[in-house]
């Protein structure tokens, strides 16, 4: 009764809390079909990140290990590690830095590998993303303080802002917190400009620039889930969607009573949140929905995942994006990296990694005017 | 055979002014005749002689050879003459059916029997208006279908028809297309203005074409083709600078200055979400009713959205929720109507005056002491920038032309230097010169890095200047296309399907 009435007061005279409203999928965001039907180079379970080095090597995070990918596709074991590896990252001098959850190793595989767990005295809880900067720092995206990567929609379902982004001198081991409070730190970006790391918020549908004390918003109102980045060939960057926003979503994230419930009572799998992929399991909710309009019953069944990728240009305005729709398979899109002119992008939901050719998309989209 | 209508050598002076200068002008039975011409040639002071509404000045008129000599609209009713205005002439505090029988009502009038009656004459038009609505109820289509069917409904021999189309859907279109052919099958003889060249072409058996108040020529429709038809008309091959030319690049987006999310306004806009970028043409093409009028008046803060699960407007980052359109107007967005001479303009004052209002709401409190010297200056850069054809700047906006009225409406306001500007229907009841010259004007806007957004229902407009095409069906944006890809069937079908 309390909570009703909390957010009746809390509605009055406040218009944003009284509309459940989503950005819509327009301009650079215009859907198509280009990511669902990119070539396959890799299908296999687990996999999580991806990068690539200075000399066009792809390296693909994959359960505990971290696949090295011929040009062709052909994965071969280039590290293991006791724990699931959630990031990767590449710094100027080649080195190879793994994100293991609650940890990071720098310098993989060499005499210099060195583990860190913790910043400014708290430790790592949530590893999602790492980015190696040209000055040689390696930048650390601890996503949350409270649940573990694994755990990720129950930060989400608690509105979780204990995100971290840290910077770490590997030849040091020297950590600096150079924001907190991030509502789910999943990527970092750095162009090297000195105008300040660029880290996604997810559970706030944002970019955030750390070139101060506090975050100023460079990109908001994203109509997703933003979560790594990918350096850009010719500048800007590519920024992956990991989920899709939807206005069922936003209406369980308002919900108090229901969502808390929802929590204890029904397994995370199964909760009505986004998810990387769907269509695997009969008990998913959402498959059979209906909703009455003008007199008929209609079937209606939001979606729970996307497949999303936007070129984002160096002034931060999106170009375009690749899309798999919601009936499409490549779905919950959580790295990239570009090599040349192709384009890696995996999708977690399918377990893939994709190839496409930038300027063939860049040709695709111009011939539809979408460019 | 003797024509139904003959004017010889007719001429129409105001003052020393002539509005139609010596016309010949001649109307077979059972023909579809389109007067073309831009605005102000003289096409609807020569189909008002025909009606009785203005008297020539010289010159003769023989109705079946007979000449005649027309004093009233009544008299001309009674000759077999009847036409619809372009301004619609129904009294709005009355129903339809009431309407329709005005002036021929009984001594004991029944309503239920007016009321069935005039039921079955529309449903025999084919025409869907309730006889029972009040009209100031009704949308600008169905008026104008009430107007149509009150001609029908006096038996007239020759019906004129000012711009009859310019407020009905494609659809509602092509039911009045087939009303004129069986008007024609009829023996009944049609007049028919409008400036959709295409229209006339399409429904016409022969064209007349004035300008400047003179005849210029007529001949079968079959010998007419737009080219030769906009150059007799102007003087000048302006199809190139209209609708000719394949668009070949698009304005690349800019920012985004403007989200619209999940708007709702009461039964008219349903869940509408759509962007808008800078330095580009947003082009939003739907049937009327569609709910893109509406949406963007929310965004000026001119109607209301919903209060609960209306929702949202973001501007430039921010939520924004108008209840009246100055703060929007302070925020950057001008929404120029698509009904000037209601909304846009008062009539009674000069161009000046008009500009000048437009910049008094973004004027700051405590300075609103009109200064004579800046309207002065206004009126000057204005009239010269937007090149609105007026004698002096002191000029009545009713005595200007259509297409020069709709550029003293742009004018007030650009005056507020938006950034953000939504033209609706920028050139509804304008000439193709006029047309031209707007059409240049929201291109330069968007060349300037302005996001502009223009509403239209017609189709070649909206493609010729769109960057990026978005189509709205029953109360929101259900597709976007480029214009390199789109053609006119593909957004046809994405408005009506």
């Amino acid at each position: 009764m309390f909570d009703t009435l909390r957010s009746k007061l809390t509605s009055f005279g406040n218009s944003r809390s009284n509309s459940l409203s989503v950005p819509v999928f327009d301009g650079a965001f215009k859907p198509n079909n280009l990511l669902e039907e990119a070539d396959i180079v890799l299908e296999r379970a687990g996999l999580e990140d991806l990068v690539a080095d200075a000399q066009g090597q792809l390296f693909a995070a994959c359960g505990t290990s971290v696949l090295k990918l011929a040009s062709d596709g052909t994965p071969s074991e280039f590290a293991s590690f006791e724990a699931v590896v959630t990031a990767l990252a590449i710094l100027p001098d080649g080195g190879l830095c793994v994100g293991l959850g609650d940890r990071v190793i720098t310098g993989v595989g060499t005499t210099s590998e060195r583990s860190v767990d913790q910043a400014e005295g708290t430790p790592f809880v949530a590893v999602t993303a790492l980015y190696g900067q040209a000055n040689g720092g390696l930048l650390i995206c601890d996503a949350s303080a409270r649940h573990e990567v694994g755990d990720w929609s129950r930060d989400l379902m608690e509105h979780g802002r204990s995100g971290r982004l840290i910077r770490l001198d590997p030849a040091s081991g020297k950590t600096e917190v150079l924001a907190s409070g991030l509502a789910y730190a999943f990527g970092a970006y750095d162009d090297g400009t000195g105008g300040g790391p660029l880290v996604s918020e997810s559970w706030d549908h944002g970019v955030c620039r750390v070139d101060g004390p506090k975050p100023t918003h460079v990109i908001d109102r994203i109509a997703g889930y933003p979560s790594r980045f990918a350096p850009a060939d010719d500048g800007g960057f590519w920024l992956t969607i990991c989920f899709s926003r939807t206005q069922l979503v936003e209406f369980v994230l308002k919900e108090n009573d229901y969502r808390q419930e929802m929590m204890r009572t029904i397994d995370p799998r199964y909760w009505i949140a986004p998810s990387f992929g769907s269509g695997a399991d009969f008990r998913e909710p959402l498959q059979a929905g209906g909703v009455k309009q003008m007199g008929y019953l209609k079937p209606w069944a939001p979606p729970r995942s996307y497949g999303l990728v936007v070129r984002y240009g160096a002034d931060l305005i999106p170009r375009f994006s690749l899309h798999s729709r919601v009936g499409g398979a490549h779905h919950g899109i959580n790295a990239a990296a570009q090599i040349g002119d192709t384009l890696y992008v995996l999708s977690k939901g399918s377990g893939r990694i994709l190839k496409l050719s930038v300027s063939g998309v860049r040709e695709t989209l111009a011939g539809k005017g979408s460019l | 055979m003797t024509p139904v209508l003959e004017m010889r050598k007719i001429t129409k002076k105001y003052g020393r002014a002539f509005a139609v200068e010596d016309v010949d002008f001649t109307l077979r039975k059972g023909e579809v005749h389109a007067i073309l011409g831009e605005n102000g040639a003289g096409k609807s002071t020569l189909t008002k002689m025909m009606a009785g509404v203005v008297q020539p000045t010289s010159g003769e008129m023989l109705l079946n050879g007979q000449e005649i000599h027309l004093k009233t609209p009544a008299e001309a009713v009674h000759s077999g003459i009847a036409m619809v205005f372009q301004e619609t002439s129904l009294v709005p505090s009355m129903t339809v059916a009431q309407n329709l029988f005005l002036g021929n009502e009984k001594f004991f009038n029944r309503i239920r029997g007016v009321n069935i009656a005039a039921q079955q004459f529309m449903q025999s038009l084919s025409f869907d208006v309730d006889p029972t609505l009040q009209v100031a109820s009704l949308g600008a289509a169905k008026k104008q279908m009430v107007e149509i069917a009150r001609a029908m409904l006096l038996k007239a021999q020759a019906i004129v028809f000012d711009e009859p189309t310019a407020t009905l859907t494609p659809e509602e279109k092509r039911h009045f297309f087939d009303l004129v052919k069986t008007l024609k099958s009829h023996g009944v003889s049609v007049i028919f203005i409008s400036h959709a060249l295409e229209e006339a072409l399409e429904i016409s058996d022969r064209i007349t074409i004035l300008r400047d108040g003179r005849h210029v020529e007529t001949g079968d429709t079959a010998e007419f083709d737009r080219a030769r038809i906009i150059q007799s008309m102007v003087g000048r091959a302006l199809t190139e600078e209209l609708y000719g030319k394949a668009k070949t690049s698009v304005r690349p987006a800019g920012k985004r200055v403007l989200s619209i999310q999940n708007l709702r306004v009461g039964g008219a806009v349903k869940n509408n979400s759509l962007s808008v970028f800078k330095g580009q043409i947003t082009g939003v093409f739907g049937l009327v009713g569609s709910g893109r009028t509406e949406t963007f008046k929310v965004a000026a803060g001119i109607i209301k959205r919903n209060y609960r699960n209306g929702g949202e407007i973001i501007l430039n980052g921010k939520p924004v929720r108008y209840r009246v359109p100055a703060p929007g107007v302070k925020a950057g967005i001008a929404y120029i109507t698509e009904d000037r001479k209601v909304e846009g303009f008062f009539e009674t004052m000069s161009i000046k005056s008009n500009i000048y209002v437009g910049l008094l709401s973004k004027i700051k409190a405590g300075n609103f002491w009109l200064k004579d010297k800046v309207m002065d200056k206004l009126g000057d850069e204005w009239i010269s920038s937007l090149q609105v054809k007026a004698v002096t700047q002191n000029a009545q906006v009713n005595e200007l032309s259509g297409g020069n009225q709709q550029k003293v409406v742009i004018a007030k306001s650009l005056v507020q230097d938006p950034d953000i500007i939504i033209f609706d229907e920028p050139t509804r009841g304008v000439d193709v010169g006029a047309i031209a010259e707007i059409h240049d004007i929201i291109n330069r806007l968007a060349d300037e890095g302005k996001a502009v957004v223009v509403i239209s229902s017609y189709l070649p407009e909206v493609m010729q200047l769109s960057d990026r095409l978005l189509v709205a069906r029953g109360g929101k944006v259900v597709e976007e296309f480029s214009p390199l890809e789109a053609t006119e069937e593909m957004l046809m079908y994405a408005a009506v399907h």
